[in-house]
């Protein structure tokens, strides 16, 4: 069985960072593991956990008002779902619920927020790989507006 | 070139402005041979004409089958055929998939929409001839799971073991457990070998643009990029130049282009 270490280095979110950094990121980080249709957070909650997706999907829902719940976006192996942990504390923005069984590397939002201010380089790097998925992100959901299929 | 006349014996319903209709020659030869890809001017007496890709399978000359959004008046008319009425085709316009030539190599089919249908005859070659193919996946992406062509046979195909396919819709309902998201979100989760594939897209201009990118970031080759495109066909013989893009009539030397060819003028704004 892998050690946590070799996890996170499998990670795509984490691939390529030295063993110095993944090890100063052992103390952050558990396995989790859920079943399909569980939900792991609600909107308003508060964000304390990022994870990176190791199997699985999970459904970004908003709730509507009288109109019940929306899938706005899937994630799946290799996703980021999180808050990031700048400005703690965070809340979640959407639902989060897992559409299979889903595995995942959770991080510590705070015990992330005290690596980035103690080894301020190491902290940018992980900011740069949050801002790049973020970004991705960005441009799908952007893309999702044009209505690709609207006549 | 006159239209031939077709018998209608089938008509199936799609989706609300979606349906399919299996044609038979009322004349000539029973036969009807094409390639995948290629299109018919579909003639409707006394309402006019339209292009139409042709999404049967090629291995069955026996019938002709066209999927047909309804957004006009001649494909309005055409949504009110049922079967033993009569329509004119002529055809078959337009270059095909490079099917025998990719034989070997590993195979992403992407589209959205009603980009499945001229797609539909790929697949059925592909899966006629399996073997001589490497890794084949499909990613296919519409509005909501309301809007799914060809929802049993997706449901099939993903059934099979010797193909992938990802299915997405932009936006659903909870009961919905597949993808959400924009269909180019699918394309990084592919297993394909980037080195040795080609990529066969069709769906609305915009996605196919960013497709595009997204395969190239992938590794591919944009010479190993094909896309079909949809113009204003009328004549079909590359004579009245209503379909012109740039140097090229759609009609006569696409519809299916490589990328490479088309590029430059895929993503010019003003022609």
């Amino acid at each position: 069985m892998p050690s946590l270490e070799e996890t996170l280095a499998r990670h795509p979110f984490l691939a390529g960072l030295g063993p110095d950094h993944l090890q100063l990121l052992v103390p952050c980080a558990s396995l989790v593991s859920w079943p399909a249709d569980q939900t792991l957070f609600t909107a308003g909650e508060e964000a304390g956990q990022l994870y990176l997706l190791r199997s699985g999907r999970v459904a970004i829902m908003i709730h509507r008002p009288r109109r019940g719940p929306r899938t706005v976006y899937t994630l799946g192996e290799g996703d980021v779902v999180g808050m990031g942990w700048q400005d703690l504390p965070q809340q979640w923005f959407f639902d989060g619920r897992t559409l299979e069984v889903t595995r995942a590397i959770a991080l510590d939002a705070a015990c992330l927020a005290r690596l980035s201010e103690s080894h301020p380089d190491r902290g940018y790097e992980l900011l740069q790989r949050f801002v790049r998925a973020l970004l991705g992100k960005i441009k799908l959901l952007k893309l999702q507006l044009v209505d690709f299929y609207g006549s | 070139m006159v239209p031939r006349p077709f018998r209608v014996v089938r008509y199936r319903r799609e989706l609300p402005d979606t349906f399919t209709l299996t044609l038979e020659p009322l004349a000539g030869p029973a036969e009807f041979f094409f390639q995948p890809g290629q299109f018919n001017m579909l003639y409707q007496m006394g309402a006019g004409e339209v292009p139409s890709s042709i999404s049967g399978a090629p291995g069955r000359p026996r019938e002709l089958v066209h999927t047909i959004r309804a957004v006009g008046n001649v494909t309005g008319v055409l949504q009110r055929c049922r079967p033993g009425d009569v329509i004119g085709v002529r055809g078959p316009f337009g270059t095909p998939w490079p099917v025998a030539a990719l034989a070997g190599r590993d195979l992403i089919i992407l589209t959205g929409g009603l980009g499945l249908a001229p797609l539909r005859p790929v697949i059925y070659a592909i899966l006629a001839r399996r073997q001589d193919y490497g890794a084949v996946e499909i990613i296919y992406g519409a509005r909501s799971p309301r809007d799914l062509l060809y929802r049993r046979e997706l449901e099939r195909w993903r059934g099979r073991f010797d193909l992938r396919v990802h299915v997405t819709v932009d936006s659903a309902s909870p009961d919905w457990h597949g993808n959400v998201g924009v269909v180019t979100n699918l394309i990084p989760r592919t297993r394909i070998d980037t080195c040795h594939a080609a990529a066969l897209i069709c769906g609305p201009g915009v996605m196919m643009r960013f497709a595009v990118q997204e395969l190239v970031k992938l590794g591919l080759q944009i010479q190993d990029i094909y896309v079909s495109l949809e113009r204003n066909m009328q004549c079909a013989l590359g004579l009245c130049g209503h379909c012109q893009l740039g140097p090229f009539f759609v009609c006569k030397d696409g519809p299916v282009f490589s990328y490479d060819r088309i590029g430059p003028w895929f993503e010019k704004r003003e022609v």
